[in-house]
């Protein structure tokens, strides 16, 4: 699954909104309840992957954005998906719904609730500063 | 001169090529060889064991009935296991192109070219599909253990030898194309190997070794 940080900026002028892309200059994010770190003190990055949980219908990440932390919590159906007898059987995921802490995030949006093998390569959710 | 004369011949050999072949004679009933000795090699991983009845219709057309009975129990390096086991039947008509050449002596043998329609209706089993969650921690294994019975049509062009080596004693071999009409559909969970068709693909192969009492 994939997710964005963007940045909204808002021209005073015309009153349009527009979102970027928020290039961090440090991003630390792990799940929690997990002692493995996904991403440590990464620099220049706005795009991330993380793995959601097979086997829990809530996947909880701890996001430290440059020294700011947030707590991510995705809550998601997991369905079973049979590839082949060699490839054997993934599990696919629909991201229902998604809640932050506000510390650096303002708000939050999900853009394809699918994860599979069609969207893995597409940004699923957007995470706004 | 010369044009007259061959014509004349035509017209003397004519009567004599144009026997009457009667509609029905007889039947041949067959059992093949190869699928068992494949089905040996196998080690049981897939097996296939069939046989046919054919009826000769005119020296030219005949009709076939294939029944066999083919399974497989097969575990892959993921030891994720697939079983099955079901009966099969193939019908169709071969035709006999051997063509009679006036001056040599009457033969049994035959050169056959046919068509088949093929189906399964078939129970699987996929067990032991373990499903790693590998940041997470943990796995979970997956089975298919109650898919409801599919059934599988295919369709198949053969071509095969019969000689006769005892009086109604025939041997032969039959080489085959196979492919399916039914198609999966996506995110079903499909079946690895077919009754009668063999290894789930688009398109399969398979020969025959049969020998034959024509009744």
């Amino acid at each position: 699954m994939q997710l964005g940080v963007y940045h909204v900026t808002v021209n005073t002028t015309t009153k349009t909104r527009t979102a970027a892309y928020l290039s961090l200059d440090s991003l630390t994010v792990k799940g929690i309840g997990v002692d493995s770190i996904l991403y440590n003190n990464t620099k220049r990055i706005s795009s991330i992957t993380l793995p959601l949980n097979k086997l829990d219908t809530v996947s909880r990440f701890q996001v430290t954005f440059n020294n700011t932390t947030d707590t991510v919590t995705i809550l998601h159906t997991n369905y079973d998906t049979y590839l082949s007898l060699e490839c054997g059987c993934i599990k696919t995921h629909t991201v229902d719904s998604v809640i932050t802490t506000n510390h650096f995030l303002d708000s939050v949006s999900i853009t394809i609730h699918d994860v599979n093998t069609s969207t893995s390569a597409k940004e699923h959710i957007k995470l706004y500063n | 001169m010369t044009a007259y004369t061959v014509q004349a011949q035509k017209k003397i050999i004519e009567p004599a090529d144009t026997v009457r072949v009667a509609l029905y004679n007889g039947f041949t009933i067959q059992a093949d060889i190869a699928s068992t000795v494949t089905s040996a090699l196998a080690n049981g991983e897939t097996y296939s064991y069939e046989a046919g009845i054919q009826v000769d219709l005119k020296h030219k057309y005949y009709p076939i009935l294939e029944l066999g009975v083919a399974g497989a129990n097969k575990t892959t390096a993921d030891n994720i296991g697939f079983t099955t086991n079901a009966p099969f039947g193939r019908i169709g008509v071969d035709f006999n192109i051997l063509k009679k050449k006036p001056d040599s002596k009457p033969t049994n043998n035959l050169f056959l070219v046919g068509l088949r329609l093929g189906m399964s209706n078939f129970k699987y089993k996929i067990t032991n599909a373990t499903i790693s969650n590998d940041y997470w921690g943990g796995t979970e294994v997956v089975d298919y253990s109650s898919i409801p019975a599919t059934t599988k049509v295919w369709w198949e062009i053969i071509a095969g030898v019969r000689v006769e080596i005892l009086k109604n004693v025939y041997m032969g071999w039959t080489v085959r194309t196979k492919n399916l009409l039914t198609q999966g559909t996506e995110g079903e969970v499909a079946p690895w190997y077919i009754p009668g068709y063999g290894i789930s693909a688009s398109g399969n192969w398979g020969i025959n070794y049969t020998i034959g009492y024509h009744f």
